[in-house]
C-alpha cells in the first residue's frame, strides 16, 4: 500500500537528471565553459538557499558554490561512476561548507558570542510563509550535522545511502542522526506557540 | 504536548527510514517493508503524515531569487586565470584582462589568509631548502637551487601553517612565487622528480585546492 501518492519522484526524474549531469561533467572535463555554465547554474539554484540557510549569509554561500563549482571544474575528469554526480558534487560543498562554518565560528568565539542567537531569527523576516519561517528558526538550533542530514534528504531529496556518501559515515550513523534532529525538531516545535498545532 | 509528538514511540526499523520513504529514496524492498508497517502503525503514519509537512516547508519557494550570475562570473574568471586550459594555443586566456577588471576578489579572503600567514613565517617558507641553521634563500632563488618541476597551487585557505609547511616537507617543495592575485603560489622541487607523480600526489590531497604544471616561466608573459 502507498502512503506517498505524488510526492515521491525519486526514481526516472533523477536518473535522467543525473545523465545529463554526467555528460555535462564529461565535457567539462575537456575544458568545455558552456557545459560549466550549464552546472553552475543548476547546482547554484540546488545549493544557494541551504547554504544561506546554515551559513546565515548569502555572500558565505556564494564562496562554497564558487569554490565547490571550480574544484568540480579542476577533478571532473576524476569522476567515477560509482557515484551519482549530484552526490559527488555535494560531498565537496559539504566539506567546504564545514570548513567555513568552522572558521566562522571559531571567528565568532574570538569575537564573542553575540551573532549566534540574534542572526537566525531576523534573517528571513521578508521571505517566507510563517511556516517556513518557523521552521527554519528551529532548525538552526538543530547540531549542524543533524541539521545536515534532515536537510540533504528533504532540500536536496538524497537517499540515505548518498547521504553517508557525502557526509562520509555509516549508513546507520545517518538514521541515527535522523532520528535525533526528528525529534528534536519535534519537541521545539510542540513547544513554539507560532509554530500552531502540530499537522 | 501530546502523546504522538514522541518520534521514536515506534521502535521499528521502519519508523527509521520514514523520512526516505516520504522523499520516494528507499530501495523497492524497503519501501515495500516500510508500507506493509505502516497499514498496522498508527504512530508511523502520524509521524510520516508530520515528516511530509516538514518537508514541504523546507522545500516551500521563497521570495528572494538568487542571482547566480556574478557568482557564476567570478567562478570563470578565476577558471580564466588558473584553470587548466586544455586547449591553450587556440586563443589565449584572458588572464591579464581578469585581473585588470578586479574580478579574482572572490579571493581576497584566502589571499588575506595567505599572505598573512606568509608573513608571520617571513621567508621561513620560501624556497628554503636544505635545513642548515638559518639559512635562507631569497624570493628570486637562483635557477638551479630547486631542481624539480614547478607546479602553480591553491591551498584551502583554512589550512593551518603548519601543515602547509608539513606538505611542503612531505613533497620536498619550496615556495618560489606568490601569491599570485588570485591566491596561487608557485612551488618547486627541490629535486628531480615526475611532475606527473608530484601533481597526483598533491591533487589526491584535499587540502589543495589546485595543483597544476606551471605551463611557462613564472613571470614570463603569459
Ligand atoms: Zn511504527
Amino acid at each position: 500500500m502507498d502512503f506517498i501518492g505524488k510526492t515521491s519522484d525519486g526514481g526516472s526524474a533523477s536518473r535522467a537528471g543525473n545523465d545529463l549531469e554526467r555528460e555535462l561533467l564529461r565535457r567539462i572535463s575537456s575544458g568545455d565553459r558552456d557545459a560549466f555554465r550549464d552546472l553552475y547554474l543548476r547546482y547554484h539554484r540546488r545549493l544557494a538557499r541551504f547554504l544561506t540557510r546554515l551559513t546565515h549569509r548569502y555572500e558565505d554561500a556564494e564562496e562554497v558554490i564558487n569554490d565547490t563549482l571550480w574544484i568540480v571544474w579542476q577533478r571532473a575528469g576524476e569522476f567515477r561512476d560509482a557515484s551519482r554526480v549530484s552526490t559527488w558534487i555535494m560531498g565537496i560543498a559539504y566539506r567546504r561548507a564545514l570548513k567555513l562554518i568552522r572558521r566562522a565560528q571559531t571567528h565568532a568565539r574570538a569575537m564573542s558570542l553575540e551573532v549566534l542567537d540574534a542572526e537566525p531569527v531576523a534573517r528571513d523576516a521578508i521571505e517566507a510563509t510563517l511556516e517556513r519561517e518557523v521552521l527554519e528558526r528551529h532548525l538552526a538550533r538543530l547540531p549542524l550535522e543533524q541539521r545536515l542530514v534532515l536537510e540533504f534528504t528533504y532540500y536536496l531529496d538524497h537517499s540515505c545511502e548518498e547521504v553517508a556518501e557525502i557526509m562520509e559515515c555509516p549508513v546507520n550513523t545517518v538514521k541515527t542522526r535522523m532520528f535525533h534532529a526528528r525529534r528534536k525538531l519535534r519537541i521545539l516545535l510542540s513547544e513554539d506557540p507560532a509554530a500552531g498545532r502540530s499537522p | 504536548m501530546s502523546e504522538d509528538l514522541d518520534v521514536g514511540a515506534c521502535d521499528s526499523e521502519a519508523a527509521r527510514l520514514l523520512p526516505w520513504y516520504a522523499t520516494g529514496r528507499l530501495g523497492a524492498a524497503e519501501s515495500e517493508r516500510v508500507g506493509r508497517h505502516l497499514e498496522h502503525c498508527g504512530i508511523c503514519r502520524a509521524d510520516l503524515a508530520h515528516e511530509q509537512a516538514v518537508r514541504s516547508a523546507l522545500r516551500a519557494d521563497g521570495t528572494i531569487e538568487y542571482a547566480p550570475q556574478a557568482g557564476l562570473a567570478k567562478t570563470l574568471a578565476r577558471i580564466n586565470e588558473l584553470g587548466r586550459e586544455p586547449d591553450a594555443a587556440a586563443g589565449a586566456p584572458p588572464a591579464a584582462a581578469a585581473r585588470r577588471a578586479g574580478t579574482t576578489r572572490w579571493l581576497a579572503a584566502a589571499v588575506v589568509v595567505q599572505a598573512v600567514g606568509l608573513g608571520l613565517l617571513g621567508s621561513a617558507l620560501y624556497a628554503r631548502h636544505s635545513p642548515p641553521a638559518g639559512e635562507y634563500e631569497t624570493l628570486s632563488a637562483p635557477a638551479g637551487a630547486a631542481a624539480g618541476p614547478r607546479v602553480r597551487t591553491v591551498f584551502d585557505p583554512s589550512m593551518p601553517l603548519g601543515e602547509l609547511r608539513g606538505l611542503l616537507a612531505t613533497h620536498s617543495l619550496v615556495i618560489v612565487d606568490g601569491p599570485s592575485d588570485a591566491g596561487a603560489l608557485t612551488l618547486a622541487a627541490t629535486r628531480p622528480t615526475d611532475p606527473g607523480a608530484l601533481l597526483a600526489g598533491l591533487r589526491a590531497d584535499r587540502r589543495v585546492l589546485f595543483a597544476e604544471p606551471t605551463g611557462r616561466d613564472p613571470g614570463g608573459a603569459r
